[in-house]
């Protein structure tokens, strides 16, 4: 766990093994909020805080009651339940301190729960074996690197909206074709570490 | 247009209703799973499990649950079937399980259920709930298994499916001769493009349809006016 | 009570996850045995590599700080097997299992997936080093592998951590921060001045020469140069002349890695090379390849370079020709009765080259006296039939006879493979017969084949000599042109190649041969440019060597002279070319030699 692998770690969750393009996670409000610029940087901010958040206090969850007690196979339900927890104390401290960003976020914030994403990070930091450091790293990286692609995808659909697709493909359809060319061109972050 | 809905066959609900390319529900692990027709099946039958016996227990105690708990309650019972589900799977069917991977458990985030669940069983009879769920759940394998045919025939060349509990090959078809397969749809690229088509193509249908449903409306109407215009000028005729 | 209260909600969810929580223990209990027993399945095929026949039972509760123990495995009446996954080299990381028997030795070291590098990280699984770790004890420190340092401290670091473990249980004390004695060394990397340097890409310039030393300053691609472009190292080779030795290599710039690759520029290490000749082998430093190799590399083109200005003919040393070594020859003489030389190889082409497949397999017959090919047949085609065959049919190998270097011959367009391999069979046959000391060609490392050959060289059919003679000295490129001719004394005007041109493209020596018309001999030589070095070549001009043509009918009737080879050639290229060409023009046939004298 040197600094080095920890960097490592750091580029592949951003660029290298982006959870969108490479696993498909986190499609679903991928299309629903990335149509401006905005919501998209807001959406994406909100889902490293309660990424970050809910996976150190899952893998701390993990090691120190289900291992011990012996019931691993309440992983899922545990995690689940904590992340939905998670989220709606967010919620609830957002709503309180800023009203404006509430708004904004609208209905998409309670449905980072059911966002991918998160579980998967959760888990993930699990499966992998990944210490504290690692796993705070990693709960940071991936989540970023969905943040970027949700970033990339708003401007690019914004330029879309103005194009003239054919009427089959308008809307989400063409989202997935830009995703699928993306896909290819982070491809070629294969080989950077 | 509820008379059309009850009218429309079969295949046309399996399109308009569908999760996959209509609702765009459930897209996480439809693009990750679909490289084979082996997957599709496993997957497909694993949310049909738990898509219908969640909508039943939802159904069940959507009664006596509070409404601020409503949703942990839910993600409990999904959780846990999904659980169970993993389990089994990774028992009886070990080569299916690791082929499918984090996404077993991450059926419990798979909008379809959560959605449904909230959408339907929480207000519906247990049978009702029974029925939407396996609907659903077929709906959803068959959009499942419409990629991965895609995928896997244009991918590798190779059509084929093996019995998951042994492992052994039930048959495999080369469809396509060696050298001439695409490997880009194995790869995320070709899962994106797939379903994009797919999507376009269930989003023309939809849209044909529904211009062909207006069409035959506007007409019934204009000619319903023109029978009442026509009723009226006789029964005028009639008085005068 | 009432649904809406806080005790409602909090008891339903706290029943309803007990009624989960038990399902789900339920249901665990059914299928955890069988998911271990699917997981034991699929290790199975590896235990059993240690353990042939004996019941494994997993281990699941072991307590592991390293993190790099995958599953542990007990055979009871056995031991106990630990598999381990770690990172070396490759980020990928590789896996393996080690045994250790219940009386505490090591049972087994088994790889199970690695993709080390090939002749560094990859070592440590093949059988050397696998030997050492099986001899070992769990109370033995783990020795490293020197030229595989990461991966075999990954593996040590997994075998430690297994170490751990089994002693705990068995009850073992041990030191575990005992180090193993001096890495086991890399088996024996000798190197020859033999072999072939040429990706170390060498450069050498003569310093000085003075006729007893001669001082090289070389250059030669090592660790940094081959792995990543950087820069050569360098060194400044002193040589002694005479016996053609090394005196002293002095490193001028080292360019590889500090504290890795120095190891080979220790006086140590660089004492050994001296008194060493050509053809001699030296120890690398294990750890220390790559610079050790570059550090041979400039002292073997040393070696070369001086052997062009040492007066001994040395042979040319089979394989130094590096033109055809990816087909590989392989060469072995058949017979030779003094007339004919035999040989029979096999050599690469398409097939082998691309697809593993067999090499092609010829008989190449040298006539000895001219060190030409007399002929040259194919015993056995593995190329492309229709394709590569166009390179072995009679027409074509008719093509080879007479030749003393395959380059002579063109390749067959749309059969480069075959072609290369059909050349380097003729070229290995050459050189083997060469170096057994049948030597024909000049000895001088001519690397340049010319592209054409001045008009002297051309081969009239009807004179075979001719050919021997036109061949000995065509590398210095001779041109010849008849000044004049009375019938008392036939002129020529001669141009020919030595130090200067053919190794810094430089100008050729020129100078003048008389030919006596009625005897065929040289009458009077002069050089009239000199273009090689001053105070090492012009011994080769002097007047009272330059006397000792006259009278000659063969340029190798006369000596060389030691220290000044390549003007030495220079001049009897000079010579013998305004020989042949005065055979050419004029009638007398019987005044050039017919045999080849070997030195």
């Amino acid at each position: 766990m040197s600094l080095s692998s920890l960097f490592t770690l750091l580029i592949s969750g951003i660029l290298i093994n982006n959870v969108v393009l490479t696993k498909f996670l986190g499609m679903c409000p991928f299309m629903g909020v990335s149509t401006k610029l905005s919501s998209a940087v807001g959406m994406g901010v909100a889902v490293i805080f309660v990424i970050f958040g809910s996976s150190v206090l899952a893998w701390l969850l993990y090691y120190y009651v289900l291992d011990p007690l012996d019931i691993e196979y309440m992983e899922l339900i545990t995690f689940i339940l904590l992340i939905a927890a998670f989220v709606q104390f967010v919620e609830m401290f957002i709503k309180k301190n800023s009203p404006a960003l509430y708004k904004s976020l609208g209905i998409f914030l309670p449905l980072i729960t059911t966002n991918c994403v998160v579980l998967f990070v959760a888990q993930d930091n699990i499966t992998q074996g990944y210490n504290l450091i690692e796993t705070i790293v990693n709960s940071i990286a991936v989540p970023a690197g969905f943040m970027l692609m949700l970033v990339i995808f708003a401007t690019i659909r914004e330029r879309l909206s103005g194009c003239d697709i054919p009427e089959a493909f308008k809307g989400n359809p063409i989202a997935f074709i830009v995703a699928g060319i993306m896909a290819v061109a982070f491809s070629a972050f294969a080989g950077l570490v | 247009m509820s008379e059309k809905n009850e009218k429309r066959s079969f295949f046309s609900e399996m399109l308009y209703n569908n999760p996959v390319f209509g609702l765009y529900l459930g897209i996480c692990s439809t693009l990750a799973i679909s490289t084979s027709l082996n997957n599709a099946l496993g997957m497909g039958v694993s949310v049909i499990f738990v898509l219908v016996l969640s909508n039943i227990l939802v159904s069940m105690i959507a009664r006596i649950t509070p409404d601020e708990i409503h949703i942990p309650v839910y993600i409990v019972i999904i959780a846990t079937l999904v659980t169970l589900v993993g389990m089994l799977l990774q028992a009886y069917t070990p080569s299916l399980y690791s082929t499918l991977g984090a996404y077993v458990d991450l059926i419990v985030v798979n909008c379809i259920i959560l959605g449904r669940a909230e959408a339907f069983a929480c207000k519906n009879g247990v049978a009702a709930s029974a029925k939407d769920g396996l609907m659903m759940g077929l709906s959803y394998t068959f959009s499942l298994m419409a990629i991965s045919l895609i995928r896997q025939i244009l991918g590798t060349g190779i059509l084929s499916l093996s019995n998951p509990f042994t492992n052994t090959e039930l048959f495999a078809l080369r469809l396509i001769p060696t050298g001439f397969e695409i490997p880009i749809f194995k790869s995320q690229t070709g899962a994106f493009l797939t379903f994009a088509v797919l999507a376009a193509l269930v989003a023309a249908y939809k849209k044909s349809n529904d211009d062909k449903a207006a069409k035959a409306e506007k007409e019934a109407k204009a000619a319903k006016a023109a029978a009442a215009k026509a009723a009226a000028a006789k029964a005028k005729e009639a008085n005068a | 009570m009432n649904k809406d209260s806080t005790a409602y909600k909090a008891i339903l969810l706290a029943i309803l996850c007990a009624i989960c929580g038990l399902l789900l223990s339920g249901v665990n209990a059914v299928t955890a045995p069988i998911i271990a027993k699917n997981r034991l399945a699929t290790e199975l095929a590896s235990l059993e590599q240690i353990y042939p026949g004996a019941d494994f039972e997993p281990v699941d509760d072991f307590d592991d700080p390293s993190g790099l123990i995958q599953g542990v495995y007990r055979s009871p009446g056995n031991g106990t097997i630990y598999k381990i996954h770690n990172v070396g080299y490759n980020s990928n990381g590789f896996t393996f299992m080690v045994a250790f028997n219940e009386d505490g030795t090591v049972g087994g070291f088994l790889p199970i997936e690695q993709s080390e590098t090939d002749g560094f990280g990859a070592r440590c699984f093949e059988p050397d080093y696998t030997a050492t770790i099986n001899s070992l004890t769990s109370s033995d420190p783990v020795p490293l592998l020197s030229g595989a340092t990461l991966t075999s401290t990954a593996i040590q670091q997994g075998i430690d951590a297994a170490k751990a473990l089994f002693n705990a249980d068995a009850g073992i004390s041990y030191d575990p921060n005992a180090v193993a004695d001096t890495p086991t060394p890399a088996p024996g990397q000798k190197f020859s001045f033999t072999e072939d340097f040429s990706d170390t890409k060498p450069e050498t310039e003569e310093v000085s020469n003075d006729g007893t030393t001669a001082v090289f300053h070389t250059k030669a691609g090592g660790f940094s140069f081959l792995n990543g472009g950087g820069d050569k190292n360098e060194a400044e080779i002193t040589l002694d002349v005479p016996s053609g030795s090394v005196k002293s290599v002095k490193v001028t710039k080292f360019a590889d890695t500090p504290d890795i690759g120095d190891k080979a520029t220790t006086d140590d290490f660089l004492k050994t090379f001296e008194g060493l000749k050509d053809g001699d082998s030296v120890d690398a430093v294990s750890g220390a390849t790559f610079t050790s190799r570059s550090i041979i590399a400039m002292v073997k083109d040393a070696l070369n370079a001086l052997k062009g200005g040492s007066g001994e003919t040395a042979a040319v040393p089979a394989g130094t020709d590096t033109r055809f070594a990816e087909t590989e020859p392989e060469v072995e003489e058949v017979s030779n009765d003094g007339t004919t030389a035999v040989y029979r190889i096999k050599t690469g082409g398409f097939s082998f080259l691309n697809g593993g497949g067999d090499k092609n397999t010829g008989t190449v017959e040298i006539d000895v006296p001219t060190g030409t090919v007399k002929s040259i047949t194919l015993d056995n085609f593995s190329d492309t039939p229709d394709v590569g065959d166009k390179a072995t049919t009679d027409d074509y190998l008719k093509k080879f006879v007479g030749v003393s270097d395959a380059d002579d011959v063109d390749g067959v367009s749309g059969a480069t493979f075959t072609t290369k391999s059909v050349k380097s069979m003729i070229q290995s046959a050459l050189d083997k017969f060469r170096s057994a000391g049948g030597e024909t060609a000049a000895a001088a490392p001519a690397e340049e084949k010319p592209a054409e050959t001045a008009a002297p060289a051309e081969k009239p059919a009807e004179k075979p000599a001719e050919t021997a003679s036109v061949t000995r000295f065509k590398e210095t490129e001779p041109e010849t042109e008849e000044v004049s001719n009375d019938g008392t004394k036939a002129v020529f005007r001669v141009k020919s190649g030595g130090f200067s041109f053919l190794n810094e493209k430089g100008d050729k020596n020129e100078g003048e041969v008389e030919i006596d018309p009625k005897t065929g001999k040289v009458s009077k030589f002069t050089v009239t440019k000199f273009a090689d070095t001053p105070n090492v070549g012009d011994k080769a001009t002097a007047d009272d060597y330059l006397k000792k043509f006259v009278g000659v009918s063969d340029a190798d009737d006369v000596d060389g002279v030691s220290g000044a080879t390549f003007t030495t050639n220079s001049v009897k290229a000079m010579v013998q070319s305004a020989l042949d060409q005065f055979a050419k023009s004029a009638k007398p046939v019987e005044t050039l030699p017919s045999t080849e004298v070997g030195k």
